[in-house]
């Protein structure tokens, strides 16, 4: 689950998933609304191939990408992200009320 | 309370707070102090945040980070200062779920244990309106309208 942590944590790769959630999609088609260079991109896809949650088919000279869906089991993810969305708001609450506590805040 | 329907997807996190149950209470409810953590992150560029705390009262964040702009509301359905806190959850521009969000916290030592559940009644098998689509929000929403213009 780590790697797909790891995977989910940019935005630009979620990003990317949005767009394959729509259907697959060639490299570039994916990273033209980006702002970041297309090398850029290659590497998130990169890691979200790795993370299995995208898989990378070659047809002719064309890379076509897509969800992969046995990666990930989206009602896990949905509780994974969610988790890891509450603990990281904790950890700032939890520094906040100990500034405040130190008459910093 | 009406049942709702399944399937019902449950997270839970279990958190220890150096500070008393009142005080972690009151985080949840105080605009000024919520609007620092509750619906925000560190690449915010703006944040508003409405709270009225009671039972009954609504609340509404507003917070803009990565150029995309996240709007979540909801009411607060249970009330008890300051064991306990439950609410509903929507960002109604990116999907018509309705989650529940509910907070216990005790007493612990010079500090408190918070046990939050999120609770989410989507159907996760469907394509749209799935996690997925719940996630990416509105880029996806932007990305589907680009498609069909096509």
């Amino acid at each position: 689950m780590d790697q797909t942590f790891i995977a989910l944590a940019d935005p630009i790769r979620r990003a990317i998933l949005a767009r394959l959630n729509l259907g697959k999609a060639r490299v570039t088609e994916i990273a033209e609304p980006f702002p970041i260079s297309l090398n850029s991109v290659s590497k998130h896809i990169r890691l979200l191939e790795r993370a299995a949650l995208v898989k990378r088919e070659k047809i002719g000279r064309e890379h076509i990408l897509s969800l992969n869906p046995s990666g990930l089991d989206e009602a896990s993810a949905w509780i994974e992200e969610t988790k890891s969305l509450w603990l990281a708001r904790f950890d700032t609450l939890n520094a906040l009320l100990l500034k405040r506590k130190r008459g910093e805040l | 309370m009406t049942r709702r329907l399944e399937p019902k997807t449950v997270a839970t996190v279990v958190y220890r707070f150096d500070a008393p149950p009142q005080d972690v209470f009151d985080a949840w409810l105080d605009p000024d102090f919520a609007g620092k953590w509750w619906f925000t992150s560190p690449t915010s560029e703006m944040n508003t945040t409405r709270i009225d705390g009671r039972l009954g009262g609504e609340y509404e964040i507003v917070d803009r980070r990565d150029g995309i702009t996240y709007r979540a509301i909801g009411t607060f359905i249970e009330f008890e200062r300051p064991s306990r806190l439950a609410f509903t959850f929507a960002m109604p521009e990116m999907s018509d779920a309705v989650d529940e969000v509910t907070i216990t916290i005790e007493s612990d030592g010079d500090g408190s244990r918070m046990t939050l559940e999120h609770v989410c009644y989507r159907d996760f098998k469907e394509p749209y309106e799935s996690g997925w689509g719940m996630m990416f929000g509105e880029l996806d929403k932007l990305l589907r309208i680009r498609a069909t213009n096509k």
